[in-house]
């Protein structure tokens, strides 16, 4: 019994193989061409806007890393200014071999710019301000190379700034949280900063002007961590933030938990670099996501309409010739195959074709001519696990759509079909 | 050997309920050439469907060598008109994208031949017909006559029980519908069990046995030849 059931779909196989390849062999040239021209655009726009999205959303959570938190990110939990039992924290640091890491000093701070007059006040914007060690930024994270005007901070300036991009005038379009800046400020330019903790303005001098096309950081000002730490009257071990490079994923992990197990360590957020994204950054990254499955899906539906009208109109138009054949008795199963197994055969060339499109042409094409963004450079982000469900997805809904009309056609009662009733 | 009994159809069509067949019961020995002449309308080919399993009768049996074949499931009867029975059309009804001899090897890859075995069957039966020039051509490359020539050879290249012909003579001129008669008489001079429907009174009575239908019931039942 089960052999001969298992003779059967080796003979309904074979025989819809024969019917599928010479129907393709010798089938029209046009109806071929438009076949596999819809699979390519369906298989193109299921990873193309998606897989752009991905890129901008990769590039912004890659942006964040480089530029702020490095692999592993700690900040101090809700409650507490600074991190807690930073001794034990930095000791694992030292201890660990292939790390790196920046301490960082925050404080919420009002910069002014311009001098007041009769006519105007002087530009004045609430920020951020980082006290950071260059040479210790340089190891964990890129804005010391991200300057676009001027150079970053030297070990020993005591009275100079960075400014974040956003923060200015005429280097980005994203702009701080209010859509204020302060104004026109270039390399040079005298700037004075208000602390909460300390009522007397602090002038410094602007060195540098930083682009990162990170949000959080461009929004930013920077100076000297000793010099902030002065200003604050912090004592040694208050850092409001370490950013921490660990090597690759698997340290980091391994880093993350042995952090996590530190003595008070329930009083700090120790976070990974995704974590760290903003929660902003991370909506933005779930919305993109959602636009590009939407974009998918769209490109999924007109393709299986446009394979269950290619293939209903085709087992319509032969009808009669399927009553025969199931009269000679091919059986439903093998016609059904048969068009299914074409279907895939158009899957795969769409498949190969789109690969060859993505891969030689368009992934070059927008490595060297990225979308530019304020907050990202868009390339076409392409991860294997991404395309491959893809690909199954397509092979599985055509497969699906080609079913449907054939089984449909087929399925009718063979004399009907050879008389054409 | 094929028993027909009592078999009736019906159509119905909305309320209106149109009996075909009314009562019909025959015999054919294995290896006999019967013709069904008649009429149009008279429920010749009906008749044929019902032998063929293309069709259910809506009372009445079809046994085909002590089996009641009338009460096969539509995949059962499927897979009996593979093994058992040979097909040919009013017209040869040929897959367009298949060679003349693809066309005819089909029903062999099907039955479980392997390719090189279907394709030797059907070569030696295309010869037999003089069309070894003909194996590779598609149907529009073939005269009308050469297709439905190839559709006699796709019929029996499985050595079927019992060959149906629904008129097989109709869409083809004199002269090649003596050719295909011609070579209907041949497969029945090697032992083939011919079943044909014509209304064309001089090929029917080519066959050894001439059954007459009128308005669905048997009109006359002549034995041609012995």
């Amino acid at each position: 019994m089960m052999q001969n059931k298992l003779n059967n779909a080796v003979l309904t196989t074979r025989t819809a193989f024969f019917i599928a390849a010479k129907s393709i062999r010798r089938g029209s040239l046009a109806v071929k061409i438009v076949t596999v021209f819809i699979l390519l655009l369906t298989f193109l726009n299921l990873l193309v806007v998606g897989g752009l999205l991905n890129g901008i959303t990769n590039d912004v959570g890659a942006k964040v890393k480089t530029s702020l938190s490095g692999d592993v990110y700690i900040k101090p939990n809700k409650g507490h200014t600074y991190i807690q039992n930073t001794g034990d924290i930095l000791s694992i640091l030292d201890r660990t071999t292939g790390v790196h890491f920046s301490p960082r000093l925050t404080s919420g701070a009002t910069i002014e710019y311009g001098d007041a007059t009769a006519e105007q006040k002087p530009a004045r914007i609430n920020t951020v301000v980082a006290g950071v060690d260059p040479a210790l930024e340089s190891q964990v994270t890129t804005i010391t190379k991200r300057v676009v005007s001027g150079a970053f901070l030297g070990a020993d300036e005591i009275n100079s700034i960075v400014l974040g991009s956003s923060l200015v005038d005429g280097y980005t379009t994203s702009e701080t949280s209010n859509g204020e800046t302060l104004g026109s400020v270039v390399v040079g330019d005298k700037v004075r900063i208000r602390f909460p903790t300390n009522s007397s303005p602090q002038e410094f001098t602007v060195v540098g002007i930083l682009n990162s096309k990170s949000a959080v950081v461009d929004q930013r000002a920077f100076i000297n961590q000793a010099t902030l730490s002065k200003l604050l009257r912090t004592g040694s071990g208050d850092y409001s933030e370490i950013a921490i490079v660990a090597g690759d994923d698997k340290a980091a992990s391994a880093l993350i938990q042995e952090l996590r197990a530190a003595p008070d360590a329930g009083k700090n957020n120790v976070k990974s670099a995704d974590e760290a994204i903003p929660s902003a950054i991370a909506d933005v990254q779930k919305a993109f996501g959602m636009i590009g499955n939407i974009v998918g899906v769209t490109a999924l539906l007109v393709g299986i309409v446009t394979i269950f009208v290619i293939v209903f109109v085709s087992a319509s138009s032969r009808r009669r010739y399927l009553g025969i054949l199931k009269a000679q008795g091919i059986s439903a199963p093998t016609l059904v195959l048969s068009y299914i197994l074409q279907i895939v055969f158009y899957v795969l060339v769409g498949v190969a074709l789109g690969l060859v499109v993505l891969f030689a042409i368009l992934q070059p094409f927008f490595v060297s001519h990225p979308i530019s963004l304020p907050m990202a450079d868009g390339q076409l982000f392409l991860p294997v696990q991404y395309v491959t469900t893809r690909i199954v997805i397509l092979f599985v809904v055509s497969i699906i759509s080609a079913f449907i009309p054939a089984w449909l056609i087929i399925r009718q009662n063979t004399l009907d079909a050879i008389l054409g009733r | 050997m094929i028993n027909i009994q009592s078999v009736t159809k019906n159509f119905t069509t909305g309320e209106v309920v149109t009996k075909v067949l009314k009562g019909i019961n025959f015999e054919v020995p294995k290896g006999q050439f019967m013709s069904i002449m008649g009429p149009s309308g008279a429920g010749k080919s009906t008749l044929l469907y019902q032998m063929s399993l293309l069709d259910k009768p809506t009372s009445g049996s079809v046994i085909i060598d002590g089996v009641d074949v009338s009460r096969l499931s539509q995949s059962e009867a499927t897979r009996y008109r593979l093994k058992n029975f040979g097909f040919v059309f009013q017209d040869s009804a040929l897959i367009p994208e298949f060679t003349a001899l693809e066309n005819a090897l089909l029903p062999s890859l099907m039955q479980g031949d392997d390719y090189a075995k279907a394709r030797r069957k059907a070569i030696k039966i295309f010869t037999s017909f003089g069309m070894n020039e003909q194996i590779n051509h598609l149907p529009s490359q073939l005269s009308g006559g050469e297709q439905q020539r190839v559709s006699v050879i796709r019929a029996i290249v499985r050595k079927p029980k019992i060959l149906f012909a629904d008129e097989p003579t109709a869409s083809l001129d004199t002269a090649r519908s003596h050719d295909l008669m011609m070579a209907l008489l041949e497969l029945h001079r090697e032992g083939q069990t011919i079943i044909m429907v014509t209304h064309e009174e001089e090929f029917a009575k080519m066959a050894d046995r001439m059954l007459s239908i009128r308005d669905g019931r048997i009109e006359n039942d002549t034995i041609l030849k012995k």
